[in-house]
């Protein structure tokens, strides 16, 4: 939670980071950049999801992967077994999800900290369990396949380079309505109940409804996620959803900012890459991670977004301060 | 008909009673304070009134509806305001945002909102001065003064307030006490909690001693003032 940023600043560093991530696949243009551009795309809708509930509610249930895989299978199920549009799909992952996280938020109205984190692991182990058993629904380790591609006006997003658009504008609305939440009545809501409960009680917020509320909206989030990643993959099985892949949302989130959707946006983005670029430490890339944590928490608690923050000042502290030195002289 | 009403009220911590049949109400235009020793039941009193902690037997009720039962933010709405044993600012929030959200309830009259915002910080300077920075850097004094404005935020119609006297300097003491009579004089009725029974006493038309949970004594200010008791225990004996 760090630092303070003006929403001013926190406005532009996500539009420059927006743009930035627009003009992407065309600075890293091969086929296995772009796949992985794909894949960034989806990691931030996740993370800025997760941030609903850790970072703005204060709620420490860490089970994002757990709803991703939901989600995922929602639309694999929907296209493939009902052989629906992409669009239907896309629509049921997002209500199935949120009611999802409705229900797992319930118990944080009782339970907290430690206790909320092991309901998480768990929910997480549970859900890709069942995905493994109950083959008649999912085809179990097999995973289904032929998941439908959105089509657009008659127009099938085939190829990489469209898919990644098409996410690009769900992201980019999607970050646009997290700040605008952020800004509301309803983010200041969350921001109180994680101060402070009893607090935000005495000045007559409804701390149930807070916190569900942010589980809702990061259900819906991770629903957009996970049928576009169902539909990008066109194929998808339980394994890739394990602990280790919903550690890395967590590690994303910290890095970038706890409390902050550039930070959120961020965090992905880099550690998405910097995956990549460790593939060849195998399992051990785990480790850079946990190092690189371990310094962030250290030396910014806040995150890279903080980091950013006061470099921004301290450079136009530096172009303010020179013409007047000129005029001293 | 009282503003606010205790019938009887009964509440416990688990298997542990805190309060005893209280009984105490509070009149529109009053203010009333609770005075007794540390563990005498005030908080917990103050806890059952903003519905914080659930009463086990009798009622309260405010203007009349009953209120017993229902959520916090339902009794803030109703007009119910509080500030809170050991005030509980948002730290991580800035002073102009900590009073923002006292009027969260209240989306209807901006322009009052933005009154009192501006009479808060005109009263204390130090929070004027430092309102765009985190309520968390503040001293406990400046808290207490910020914790009292986000009180008012809410427009209520009855104030309780838990010892907002604690740790504060003698001259802030006095600070505080004439911001709430002053509270009291633009139509707010108080219920003050209190150690302090000499300042206590010295700004209330009614007050009552609590001790072991239950009410010891009631009385007018000067009744109380003048009683043995109250001046042994609470004013220093003499
Ligand atoms: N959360 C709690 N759990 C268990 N017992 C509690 C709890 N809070 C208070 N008590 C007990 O209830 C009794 C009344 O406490 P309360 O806090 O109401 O006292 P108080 O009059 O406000 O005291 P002080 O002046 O020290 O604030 C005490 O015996 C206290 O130990
Ligand atoms: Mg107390």
């Amino acid at each position: 939670m760090g630092m303070r940023m003006e929403n001013k600043k926190r406005n532009i560093i996500l539009f420059v980071v927006l743009v930035l991530l627009a003009v992407a696949p065309y600075l890293f243009h091969n086929n296995y950049q772009r796949y992985v551009l794909n894949n960034v795309l989806i990691n931030v809708m996740l993370v800025i999801a997760l941030n609903f509930i850790l970072g703005f509610a204060g709620q420490v249930f860490l089970g994002t992967i757990g709803f991703f895989a939901i989600s995922s299978y929602v639309t694999a199920l929907v296209t493939t077994t009902l052989g629906m549009s992409f669009w239907w799909g896309l629509l049921a992952s997002v209500v199935i999800t949120a009611v999802f996280s409705f229900c797992l938020g319930l118990p944080t109205l009782k339970l907290s900290g430690f206790y909320l984190a092991l309901m998480s692991t768990g929910f997480i182990v549970v859900t890709t369990d069942v995905l493994k058993n109950w083959s008649s629904l999912t085809n179990g380790v097999w995973g289904i396949s032929n998941i439908a591609r959105p089509v657009i006006f008659g127009h099938v997003i085939s190829t990489d380079l469209q898919f990644y658009y098409l996410s690009f504008v769900m992201t980019s609305i999607l970050a646009i309505i997290a700040i605008v939440i952020e800004d509301s009545r309803f983010g200041r809501a969350f921001k109180a109940v994680r101060d402070d409960q009893l607090a935000a009680e005495i000045v007559g917020i409804n701390a149930t409804k807070a916190k569900l509320l942010a589980f809702i909206l990061s259900g819906v989030y991770v629903g957009v996620a996970g049928a576009l990643y169902a539909s990008f993959q066109r194929f998808i099985s339980p394994d890739v959803f394990s602990l280790q892949q919903n550690s890395l949302f967590m590690c994303m989130l910290v890095i970038g900012g706890l409390g902050s959707v550039p930070g959120a946006v961020i965090g992905a983005t880099l550690l998405t890459t910097l995956t990549e670029v460790l593939r060849f430490m195998r399992e051990k890339y785990l480790l850079v991670y946990a190092v690189v944590i371990i310094i962030t928490l250290i030396y910014q608690p806040g995150g890279l977004i903080v980091f950013l923050g006061q470099t921004i000042d301290w450079v136009k502290s530096k172009l303010t301060r020179q013409p007047r030195l000129r005029k001293e002289i | 008909m009282a503003l606010l009403e205790l019938k009887d009220v009964s509440a416990s911590y688990g298997a542990i009673q805190a309060l005893f049949n209280l009984s105490l109400s509070v009149n529109s235009g009053e203010i009333v304070c609770l005075i007794g020793a540390n563990g005498a039941g005030k908080t917990t009193a103050v806890r059952t009134i903003t519905g914080t902690l659930p009463i086990t037997s009798g009622e309260i009720r405010f203007n009349g509806e009953q209120i017993s039962g229902q959520r916090s933010s339902a009794i803030v709405r109703a007009g119910i305001a509080c500030v809170p044993e050991g005030r509980r600012v948002f730290p991580e929030m800035t002073i102009l945002e900590n009073l923002e959200i006292g009027g969260f309830i209240t989306r209807k009259d901006r322009e009052k909102s933005q009154a009192i915002v501006d009479y808060v910080l005109d009263t204390f300077p130090v929070l004027k001065e430092r309102r765009n920075q985190a309520a968390g850097t503040l001293s406990g004094g400046e808290q207490a003064m910020l914790v009292l404005g986000r009180a008012m935020m809410s427009q209520p119609k009855l104030m309780v307030l838990d010892e907002p006297s604690m740790g504060l300097a003698p001259v802030i003491v006095e600070k505080a006490f004439d911001v709430i009579k002053n509270i009291n004089e633009q139509g707010t009725a108080i219920l003050l909690v209190e150690q302090n029974a000499n300042m206590a006493l010295a700004i209330s038309t009614r007050g009552y001693v609590l001790e072991g949970g239950e009410v010891k004594l009631e009385g007018s200010a000067e009744e109380l003032k003048s009683s043995e008791m109250v001046r042994k225990l609470y004013l220093g004996g003499s």
